[in-house]
């Protein structure tokens, strides 16, 4: 090796990109993004002693991190490579519970989160997670001469992986979820083995419910059985509960309770509050007080965010 | 005590040419004062291959005009006490006009063209100046890279036969979003812009545009800047993106006190960072970055917040006098007012440790005269932090056209100027 090669080979080995910056990640409302307070599955603004961490899951598709996730929040964590330090709820809020308004900042060399998209990872101290991803923002590498990174990044904007959307903006951690990806919980379905019946529109069990439907609501596509998904129950008041069962913890699933006078008017989104049984956070519900109207139908809609 | 007559006049003569007087003896006369800031640049090491100092053009080079504009056409300007203009022609270098008082406070325009009774500005000024002998300018040159590290490398920044191999001066561009790069060429002994053979020692570094240094070298170096104190405020023209800007010199020196948050040309606001302006300071001193701070509106309320940090004080603590203010921006550009003051700060600033470095080699300054001090004349040089109270330095070393002095070691913000006393012999 001649000397001019060798002293080049070096140069190489010696002058790594450097990755540095910051990510400054906020859950502040503003006049377009009206996230309201984070909460737990139960519905309880989370609290400081919620940890929240920016970082990136290297080389794994939202599936795969969802996947990992219906394994348990260890698996999460271990595949987790953290950007900076840790954070808290409430931290840049004034300490307000379910908010946080974070910077973080890391200069070391470590090349783990070079292009990868940017993620955050909420734990709770009772082992409630949720993970969202920025679509679009990944981490940059700092070049020699220009000017350090830095992105802007509000959670209303990101993916949420892992964790309950109640709606367009409410969001809770949750449990580990009891399912992954629809095409691993398909493909655990090993009976079903004609490709078109393990799309999510088809309906393997002809039961008139969607196979993504009954992913969504911890149904099983193999059999025509299992219970429904809704139903309406008294309850002493003289009002009613209309309540579906979801799986917690599918993140770009959202749940979608519908209402209609008579079917044949547009359905539109049930006015009122969806909140999780208290007794079951499997199962989300809604009262109908009295007085009643003579006729109302409902119906749910589940659709999976991209 | 009888001074004598030719002693007198020309302690008088001396006295005239030194402005603004400063009340002292009645032997005494000063000249304005002047900046020199000695700055630490870090060299490379093993963990950090590349270390950036980030600089601010603060001290300023000679004032070529300050007085009144007469009238004012689209971009024409005239000057009121200098009907002919044209000596400007004469001044190597590109040249702006500062708007100094006014509703147009602030503004920088170049000047494109001098003539035989008007100048040619950049940009219309009609908003920005008001005819009539009622807004006051500053004209000077933009410093170029030889005149802040000189045409040779004077301080001895790392060369190379590459950018990639040298230590480079950053300029960033807003507009383009990018940087420009420029180095010591190791064989053709000057400055060149990457990529670019050709000599780039006449580069601007624009006002009011920031830069930074990239070090690949090892070994702290010092350099020293030196000029006119740049108190003068400054509208800073912020584009979509980000962008690097000097900060006028402010003895009170915080964010609070130096950027505007409310009133004409303020920060844009907003509810959470992500729909403000984003400020981070660089401080070349410590290489530190403070920030991220946005001014927060919300509810009728506004107050500056530094991102992460409840109740944070940092808005308020005084900063490094050289740091460089980094904006970005989501929305469209316009401009951010920031604020010059020599008024002295409620709170004393600590002095900036020295911090020598071994085997440091001896920095000048210079201050410039515009006639010989007469040998019965003693010249002395004084030095303070906060342009109040001055204290002895040094006995200057006269040279043609200006005095010099040696620094202090180590780094150091500081102001000085010269005293030409009359000391009358005793019979």
């Amino acid at each position: 090796m001649t000397t001019l090669f060798r002293s080049i080979f070096l140069a190489g080995l010696v002058s790594p990109s450097l990755l540095a910056g910051t990510v400054l990640i906020t859950t502040l409302p503003d006049e377009n993004r009206e996230l309201a307070p984070l909460t737990s599955l139960e519905g309880i603004p989370l609290s400081p002693g919620t940890q929240v961490r920016v970082g990136a899951f290297p080389s794994l598709d939202d599936d795969q991190v969802l996947d990992l996730a219906s394994q348990g929040l260890d698996e999460v964590v271990a595949a987790f490579v953290p950007f900076g330090g840790s954070r808290e709820i409430g931290q840049g809020a004034d300490g307000a519970a379910g908010g946080f308004e974070i910077a973080v900042k890391d200069s070391s060399t470590a090349a783990a989160w070079a292009g990868q998209t940017v993620s955050l990872l909420i734990q709770t101290a009772g082992g409630e997670f949720l993970v969202a991803r920025f679509p679009g923002k990944v981490f940059e590498p700092e070049s020699e001469t220009g000017l350090e990174p830095l992105l802007c990044l509000h959670l209303a904007d990101a993916k949420v992986i892992v964790g309950n959307r109640q709606n367009e903006n409410s969001l809770a951690t949750s449990t580990a979820p009891s399912v992954g990806s629809f095409d691993t919980w398909m493909a655990g379905h090993e009976s079903i083995t004609d490709l078109l019946m393990k799309s999510p529109d088809a309906d393997a069990d002809s039961d008139g419910r969607s196979n993504f439907l009954e992913y969504a609501t911890g149904g099983d596509p193999t059999s025509p059985d299992d219970p429904a998904a809704c139903g309406i129950t008294p309850d002493p008041e003289g009002g009613f509960w209309v309540h579906f069962h979801r799986v917690t913890g599918l993140g770009t699933v959202r749940y979608d309770l519908q209402a209609s006078a008579d079917m044949a008017a547009a359905w539109t989104t049930a006015e009122g509050s969806l909140q999780p049984d208290p007794e079951n956070a499997n199962t989300l519900r809604m009262r109908l007080a009295p007085p009643l109207q003579p006729a109302l139908f409902f119906r749910l809609n589940v659709e999976q965010k991209k | 005590m009888n001074v004598p007559p030719l002693i007198r006049s020309t302690l008088a003569c001396l006295a005239a040419v030194f402005l603004p007087l400063c009340p002292g003896s009645a032997q005494d006369a000063y000249s304005s004062p002047r900046g020199a800031y000695t700055v630490k640049l870090p060299g490379a090491t093993a963990e950090k291959p590349q270390v950036r100092t980030y600089l601010g053009i603060q001290l300023m080079p000679e004032t070529r005009f300050a007085g009144r504009v007469g009238q004012v056409s689209g971009r024409v300007i005239s000057l009121v006490s200098s009907p002919d203009p044209s000596f400007l022609s004469e001044i190597p270098g590109k040249k702006y006009v500062h708007v100094l008082t006014g509703s147009g406070e602030g503004f920088v325009t170049d000047i494109d063209q001098v003539g035989a009774s008007t100048i040619t500005c950049a940009d219309d000024v009609t908003q920005w100046i008001l005819p009539g002998n009622q807004t006051q300018i500053r004209i000077r040159c933009h410093p170029t890279i030889s005149d802040i590290l000189g045409p040779d490398n004077r301080f001895g920044l790392g060369s190379g036969q590459d950018a990639g191999s040298a230590d480079n001066l950053v300029v960033w561009d807003p507009e383009l979003q990018n940087e420009r790069v420029y180095y010591f060429h190791s064989s053709r002994l000057r400055w060149e812009e990457k990529d670019t053979e050709a000599d780039a020692g006449g580069a601007i570094l624009r006002f009011p545009h920031g830069f930074y240094i990239v070090r690949r070298s090892t070994g702290t170096l010092r350099i020293a800047l030196s000029g006119e104190i740049g108190s003068d405020s400054v509208l800073l023209p912020v584009r979509t993106g980000a962008n690097v800007f000097s900060l006028p010199v402010n003895l009170s020196a915080s964010l609070y006190q130096i950027v505007r948050a409310e009133g004409m040309f303020p920060v844009l606001s907003g509810s959470n960072a992500t729909s403000a302006d984003i400020l981070t300071l660089e401080e070349p001193t410590t290489g530190v970055q403070r920030g991220p701070f946005y001014q927060m509106a919300h509810d009728g309320e506004s107050r500056w917040c530094e991102v992460g940090v409840d109740d944070s004080t940092a808005p308020l603590q005084p900063l490094d006098f050289l740091s460089t203010l980094v904006v970005r921006r989501e929305g469209p550009g316009g401009y951010v007012f920031a604020k010059g003051s020599l008024e002295p700060p409620a709170i004393p600033i600590p002095p900036l440790p020295p911090d020598p470095e071994a085997d440091e080699t001896p920095l000048f300054a210079e201050i410039p005269l515009r006639q010989p001090i007469p040998a019965d004349l003693t010249a002395t040089v004084e030095t303070s932090t906060d342009l109040q109270t001055w204290t002895t330095y040094t006995t200057p070393e006269l040279l043609p056209g200006k005095v010099t002095f040696q620094l202090p070691s180590g780094q150091g913000r500081a102001f000085y100027r010269l005293k030409v006393s009359y000391t009358p012999w005793i019979r």
